[in-house]
C-alpha cells in the first residue's frame, strides 16, 4: 500500500495503517532523537511525543511536504526544546560565529591521510562527541540533519523553517567548529 | 578568486551547492593553493569522523510496541 493510501486509512481512525507508516519511519526518527539528545531512552521517549502528536494531527497533514519530512519536523522540535532546556552545557553562538568565520591556520601535515587511524582510540571519537554535543541547539540540529542524517540542505530548511542561506551558514560554522576541536586534539596529542 | 572568499564557500563547494562556473574556480585554486587546499581536506575528513561516530541504531522492538499500544489505546475508535 502506498504511503499516501495509508495516510488516508489513519486519517479516518484506522491505527494498523498508521502502525505501518511507524514501522516505515520509525529507524529515522529513534535514531535523530538519539544523534540530537545523545541517550536511548531520551531517543524513545522522543519516538514516543513524536508519534503521539502525529496521529493528533494527522487531518492537518496536507502534503505539502512528505510524511517523513513532517515527521522530523515534529521530532526536531521537541528535541529542540529538551535540547534548549540544557542550554548551560553549550558553547555560546558569538564563540562559534567567532571560530567559524575567522581566519584558518595551514596545518596539512598535522592531519593523517587517512581520518579512519584517528580512531584507533577511543579517546578522539569521545572529544568529537562532546564538541558535536556543545555545540548550540540551533547549529546541532542542522549539523545533525545535514551531515550524519544526510538530508539534502533544500529538506533541513524546510524541517526547521528556515532560509537555505541561514542553514548553509550553520553547516559552514559548526564544521569549522568541529574541525577546530580535532586540530586541538591533533596538536596537543601529535600524529 | 581569494583565499578569504574560498573559505566562506568552501562547504557549499564540499555540498556540491555552487554554480559550475564557481565551483570550477574552486577547484583550480585548490589545485594550486596549499592552504585552501588543506582547509578543504580537513573538513572533509571532520564530516567523514562525524559520521563514523553515529552508528545505524535499529529501535528495540519493546519501544516500538510500547508506542504503538498507547496509540491503539489512546486513539481507538
Amino acid at each position: 500500500m502506498s504511503e499516501q493510501q495509508l495516510i488516508e486509512r489513519a486519517k479516518k481512525g484506522d491505527t494498523k495503517a498508521f502502525e505501518e507508516l511507524m514501522k516505515r519511519t520509525q529507524t529515522n526518527i529513534y535514531n535523530l532523537g538519539f544523534r540530537l539528545l545523545g541517550n536511548k531512552e531520551d531517543a524513545a521517549d522522543l519516538m514516543q511525543d513524536t508519534y503521539i502528536k502525529a496521529y493528533e494531527n494527522l487531518d492537518k497533514f496536507e502534503g505539502r511536504s512528505s510524511f517523513s519530512t513532517w515527521l522530523y519536523r515534529i521530532a526536531t522540535n521537541n528535541a529542540l526544546m529538551k535540547l534548549r532546556k540544557e542550554k548551560n552545557k553549550n558553547i555560546s553562538i558569538d564563540e562559534i560565529k567567532k571560530i567559524g568565520d575567522k581566519d584558518y591556520k595551514i596545518e596539512i601535515s598535522d592531519w593523517y591521510e587517512n581520518p579512519s587511524l584517528y580512531f584507533k582510540s577511543n579517546e578522539l571519537k569521545q572529544q568529537l562527541q562532546e564538541a558535536i554535543d556543545s555545540l548550540p541547539p540551533k547549529y546541532k540540529s542542522v549539523f545533525i540533519l545535514h551531515d550524519i542524517e544526510e538530508l539534502p540542505i533544500s529538506e533541513v530548511a524546510k524541517i526547521l523553517s528556515l532560509s537555505i542561506p541561514a542553514v548553509k551558514t550553520r553547516i559552514h560554522r559548526s564544521r569549522m567548529f568541529l574541525r577546530e576541536k580535532i586540530s586541538e586534539y591533533i596538536k596537543k596529542h601529535g600524529n | 578568486m581569494k583565499c578569504k572568499d574560498i573559505e566562506k564557500l568552501i562547504s557549499e563547494y564540499i555540498d556540491g551547492e555552487l554554480e559550475k562556473p564557481i565551483n570550477d574556480l574552486i577547484k583550480e585554486h585548490i589545485k594550486i593553493c596549499e592552504k585552501c587546499l588543506s582547509l578543504f581536506e580537513s573538513l572533509e575528513k571532520t564530516i567523514f569522523l562525524s559520521k563514523k561516530i553515529y552508528k545505524k541504531k535499529s529501535v528495540p522492538k519493546v519501544i516500538s510496541k510500547r508506542i504503538y499500544h498507547q496509540i491503539e489505546i489512546k486513539f481507538k475508535k
